[in-house]
Formats: C-alpha cells, sequence, structure tokens
C-alpha cells in the first residue's frame, strides 16, 4: 500500500504515528503547505510515487488565515464555497490521472474566534459558519463518491490544540499529539478496509448460538429466544443478524443435527425473528463442519476469504480455522452473550462501496452535482499558477527587512543552494558593500500577502565574474516560480553591471536535496575543476513564470 | 523534586530511541545527533508532561543550551 500525505501544516507528526501502526505501507511526504502544486505537477514525484491513496490534511489554523487575509466582502462570502469546490477539483484531477486512487480528508475543526460573541452562526461572514459550511459541501460530495473519504473530527472531543501555543507559534504544530494518534488511526482503519477481503457470507451454528438450549433436548418450543436473561440476548442477536441480510450479508445455518429437528423452531416456534428463507443455504447433518463450509464456498462461489464463521463452541471454531486458514473465526468470549457487543467491535462488515440500496438513495445528489457539471476546473499545474494571479516586488535588501531576511537564512533548510547563515548585524553589513548584489521577493495572491518569501545574496568578483553565494526561499511558496522569476531578475541586474558569468555551487545537507538539480535545469554548466555551476550571462533565456510585476 | 541533568539525559535517550551516554549541561541542541526540530518538540511534549508543566511561548523560544531548559523547568515546578 503506497500512501501520499500532503498538507498546509506539519505533517511529519502524523506520519511519524502513521509509519508506527503501518510499518508495511510506503509513504510520501508532500512539500510543506504544497497540497495544490503536488496534485497538479503530473510530471513531479507525488505521480512517480504512483500514491494509492492520498491523505490531505488541511488546518483550521491556516483556514483562519486565509480568511482574514481576504480584503474583500465578495471572496469573504463566497470563502467556504471556493475553499471546498478546490478540494473537489482537485480530487478530480487526481482521479483523472490516477483513476483507483482514494483520497482521505479529515474534516475541518469548527472553531469560533468570537468575533461576532454568542451569535456567529447567524452572521455568514463568520469563521464558523464557513468552516461548517465548507464541511458540509464536502461530506454532500463524498455521499456520491466512493474513493473520497471523509474524518469527522467530531468523534474525537479535545481535538484543538488544548494549550499547546507555546508549541504552535514556536514550531508550526497545529494539533494535538493525541488528536494526531487519532486521526492516524482512523487513517490506518481506512486503509485497512480497502485492503481487506470484505466479507459476504456469514455462517451460523444453531444450538446455543442462535438461540439457547439445544433443540434436540429442549425441544422447538423449550429453547431461549424471548424474555429475560439469555432469551433476550438471542433474540438481539438475531435481530442484528436480520439487519445484515437486509443489508446484503448472505446468512447460511451449518449445525450439527438432523435436518428436520434444527428446522422445526422456525417452522413452529413463533418467537423466532429468523424465518428459513432469510437463510441462502440450510445445513445440518453430521459432517464435520469445515467440509460443509467447502460445500457452502462452492455452492454460493464465494472467496473463503469472504467467510465469516460463527459458533459458541471453540472446539468447531479450532478445527475450522486450522482446516480452512482462510475462513474468518471470530474468537468468540466465553459468556457467548457478550459475542455480540464483540462482533460490532470487530467491525467486519466494511462498507467499501456504496451498495446498490444506498446508490438509489444516492441517486439525486449525483444528478444534482451532474447538473452543476462535475468537472475539475484545473487541468494543469499552469491553469493553477494563473488562477493564483501572483504578484511580486523584487528590491536590494533593505534595512527595515534585516530582520526578516536574517531570519530566512537561519530557518530556511529545504530550498537552500548552500544554507550559509547570516545575522541581522551581517545582513546590515552586507546592504552597505557594494561588492555584492542583493535581491529580495516579496509576493501576493489572491489568498493574501506571503510578504519577504526568497532572497539571493550575490557577490562581485575582481574578475568581472559574480559569485552566487546564497540563493533560498521559505517552504510557504515552493512550486510556484518564485525561483524562476528571482533569476531572472538576478540576470537582468547582472547585464546592467556587465558581468559575464555568474557561478553558483550546491552544498549538500540532509535537508536540501530539492534544489541538487537546481543549476541544470535553470541552464548552468556543470564544471568539475572546482565542482560548480557556470551560467553564462548572455546565453541566458528569460524563464516562463506566472508572477506578475506588482503595482504597488 | 528539582530536575536534573541526569533526568534530562534518560528522556533525551527515550525521545532519540538510543543511549546518550554523557551530556553536557551547556549542550545545545546541534551538539546532540539526532536532536532535529521534530524530535525537539517530542521533547518539550515528554517534558511538559513528565514535570506536569506548561512552558510559555516566549521560555520555548528563549532556549539555547540544556541548562535553560533545565531551570525554566525548575521555575515551573
Amino acid at each position: 500500500m503506497k500512501i501520499a500525505f500532503i498538507g498546509d501544516n506539519s505533517i511529519q507528526f502524523l506520519m511519524n504515528k502513521f509509519s508506527s501502526i503501518c510499518p508495511d505501507c510506503l509513504m510520501y511526504e508532500g512539500l510543506y503547505n504544497s497540497i495544490d502544486s503536488e496534485i497538479l505537477s503530473v510530471t513531479g514525484n507525488f505521480y512517480k510515487f504512483e500514491p494509492d491513496v492520498v491523505v490531505i490534511h488541511e488546518s483550521y489554523f491556516t483556514y483562519q488565515d486565509n480568511y482574514y487575509s481576504l480584503k474583500d466582502d465578495w471572496n469573504k462570502f463566497h470563502f467556504s464555497s471556493q475553499k471546498s469546490q478546490r478540494i473537489i477539483d482537485l480530487f478530480l484531477f487526481l482521479k483523472s490521472n490516477l483513476p483507483n486512487v482514494k483520497l482521505i480528508y479529515p474534516l475541518i475543526h469548527e472553531y469560533d474566534d468570537s468575533i461576532y460573541g454568542t451569535y456567529s452562526l447567524k452572521f455568514k461572514k463568520s469563521l464558523l459558519y464557513h468552516i461548517r459550511k465548507h464541511n458540509n459541501i464536502l461530506i454532500e460530495f463524498a455521499l456520491c463518491n466512493d474513493d473520497f473519504f471523509l474524518i469527522h473530527p467530531i468523534n474525537y472531543k479535545d481535538a484543538t490544540l488544548n494549550n499547546s501555543n507555546n508549541l504552535y507559534f514556536n514550531a508550526d504544530l497545529h494539533f494535538t499529539l493525541d488528536y494526531i494518534n487519532f486521526l492516524s488511526s482512523r487513517i490506518y482503519q481506512i486503509v485497512n478496509s480497502l485492503n481487506a477481503q470484505m466479507i459476504k457470507c456469514v455462517v451460523l451454528d444453531l444450538d446455543n448460538t442462535l438461540w439457547g438450549g439445544i433443540v434436540g433436548e429442549d425441544g422447538p418450543m423449550g429453547i431461549k429466544i424471548s424474555g429475560q436473561g439469555e432469551g433476550k440476548f438471542y433474540r438481539k442477536f438475531q435481530l442484528w443478524l436480520r439487519q445484515l441480510k437486509d443489508r446484503g450479508i448472505i446468512l447460511v445455518i451449518c449445525s450439527k443435527n438432523d435436518e428436520h429437528i434444527a428446522k422445526e423452531p422456525f417452522e413452529i416456534n413463533g418467537e423466532m425473528i429468523l424465518k428459513l428463507d432469510d437463510f441462502a443455504l440450510f445445513i445440518a447433518n453430521w459432517e464435520n463442519k469445515a467440509d460443509n463450509i467447502r460445500l457452502i464456498k462452492e455452492t454460493l462461489n464465494i472467496g473463503f476469504d469472504s467467510i465469516l464463521f460463527i459458533d459458541d463452541n471453540p472446539a468447531e471454531r479450532e478445527i475450522v480455522a486450522q482446516k480452512l486458514p482462510m475462513v474468518v473465526v471470530p474468537n468468540l468470549p466465553d459468556d457467548f452473550t457478550d459475542s455480540l457487543d464483540y462482533l460490532i467491535r470487530m467491525n467486519y462488515f466494511e462498507v467499501r462501496t456504496i451498495s446498490d440500496n444506498d446508490k438509489n438513495r444516492t441517486e439525486q445528489y449525483r444528478s444534482e452535482y451532474e447538473r452543476i457539471k462535475l468537472k475539475s476546473k484545473y487541468t494543469s499545474i499552469d491553469d493553477f499558477l494563473k488562477s493564483l494571479k501572483m504578484t511580486a516586488i523584487c528590491s536590494q535588501f533593505t534595512e527595515v527587512d534585516a530582520e526578516r531576511i536574517s531570519q530566512l537564512t537561519l530557518r530556511s533548510n529545504q530550498f537552500n543552494l548552500r544554507t550559509i547563515r547570516y545575522s541581522k548585524s551581517d545582513i546590515l553589513n552586507i546592504l552597505t558593500l557594494k561588492t555584492f548584489i542583493t535581491c529580495s521577493v516579496k509576493l501576493s495572491d489572491n489568498f493574501g500577502d506571503h510578504g519577504l518569501v526568497a532572497i539571493a545574496i550575490i557577490k562581485l568578483n575582481d574578475d568581472g565574474g559574480a559569485f552566487l553565494d546564497t540563493l533560498l526561499m521559505s517552504c510557504r511558496v515552493l512550486k510556484r516560480g518564485v525561483e524562476d522569476y528571482l533569476l531572472n531578475k538576478i540576470v537582468i541586474e547582472l547585464k546592467n553591471k556587465s558581468i559575464n558569468t555568474l557561478t553558483g555551487e550546491y552544498l549538500p545537507t540532509s535537508k536540501n536535496g530539492l534544489v541538487n538539480n537546481f543549476f541544470i535545469d535553470h541552464g548552468f554548466n556543470f564544471s568539475s575543476k572546482k565542482n560548480t555551476y557556470i551560467l553564462q550571462i548572455d546565453k541566458f533565456k528569460t524563464i516562463n513564470n506566472y508572477i506578475n510585476e506588482s503595482t504597488n | 523534586m528539582k530536575a536534573q541533568i541526569e533526568d534530562f539525559r534518560k528522556i533525551l535517550s527515550e525521545v532519540l530511541e538510543r543511549e546518550i551516554h554523557s551530556i553536557n549541561i551547556t549542550d545545545t541542541p546541534k551538539d546532540i545527533d539526532g536532536w532535529d526540530s521534530l524530535n525537539h518538540i517530542y521533547i518539550i511534549i515528554k517534558l511538559e508532561n513528565i514535570y506536569n508543566v506548561k512552558f510559555s511561548t516566549s521560555q520555548i523560544q528563549n532556549w539555547s543550551c540544556i541548562n535553560d531548559i533545565i531551570s525554566d523547568i525548575n521555575t515551573l515546578i
């Protein structure tokens, strides 16, 4: 099983936990905060990994940030519709490229920011209103899409940070570890249900399994099937089995009895919930049960692993389990009246696809979606990048930005070619020196202002060349072409200064594998002498990107 | 019961899943193999649970060496 995790928060915690409960799964870690670009880059590592299951994990903190960054009312009003439609679009895009993929999406936590006091749900501009609407739209969508799975945080009460703000502000931990444990076990259950053979048939014993007592001794009217005590359990058990049968699970009797004695209770005891025609097969003889189950398998033409065998007698269970190891044989509790709880808890009857019954009910939803045309609006990563309407300003370092620039050099590990750290005073020093060219990029898009996200420091050599001392980018804006935009700017700057060559160097660390091909991908030539990469400025071709100059 | 460097060594060994034989009060995360940003968080959560304390955002931000962490624990308990 191959599972890809992508999210807008630190998903390593979720992956760590998940790998401890499902060590056999292969996992892919999406780039930080790159849900859209991971799914839309069909040539990227995500698609090379070929995931069977994709988990998209969005945090309500990010949801809140995005909402707060909106300025005009129209965008605020449509926020949840657009946000939820985006997930649906991504799902459809994913399906069009990986037809068998399943998507797991934990719903956003309901969270009230108290802006509207107690009346949040009476205001269409409240955050809580939008979170609820977002979740509801996705719930409706999931009803008619078998491969779209939701996890409801409602089942987990202590889901919010719960006083862990110290770790959110310092380390971008959006959830408590308890909640992350809950989420990973839910994901595991879903993944397991995808792998498991579904139970199609329940094979049942009669005496002390479907009723209390032994029909051959107590008689068809003497067995316990109603009233208080054991009889009450057997009544409840039969009612539950009838629900299973109505859902489409096949019931079969396999009992060591004479057939006419075994059938008597069904024929003359009016308290019996199950009737003879509730069973697809009725086998009562003195053969061993393993042989009888072989016969059942042949007759119904199903696999052994889709048969569940229920018998109160541990010896019978043992024989079947030994002779037919594929058959599912629950190890029922000693007190058989605990068995129903046990079977419910074990959750043997996973519904992977929607059954015919459910399908009719969901047909109306489906046609509704067809009307609004169920089609992904994205066709490529380029469409997505265009839709972001990104604008940027590129400028030299300024004193005001020195603190932020220093922070970026200290904290950026992934998109960082040489990982040179600079203090604030180093930066203040560099910007006074004539031997350095500096560039900083501030980026905005239709989700708001990202601030200063990328920088370059270029050292001018005496020989008319230049050395790329630092080029780095915040992981918040990976895969959007910011580096292409920045390199274009650098080249223009170098041309203005009549510099012919730019030399680059890649210093590998455990975290910057992302950029190991940066130079080759951007037209630099490798020079084995000094292990550097050289760009001839006059041969550089401007790199296409979707970032426009900011007009502000 | 004041927190001691020996207690810290044990907790660190548990989180990093290997026996760390000796640490110094002046050690920083950089000095100890495997003490990365992710494990840093697991360490904080473990300390908060064991000592039943809650570090403030600024306390966490201002730590530079093991001594800072231990002395913050001791002011909180």
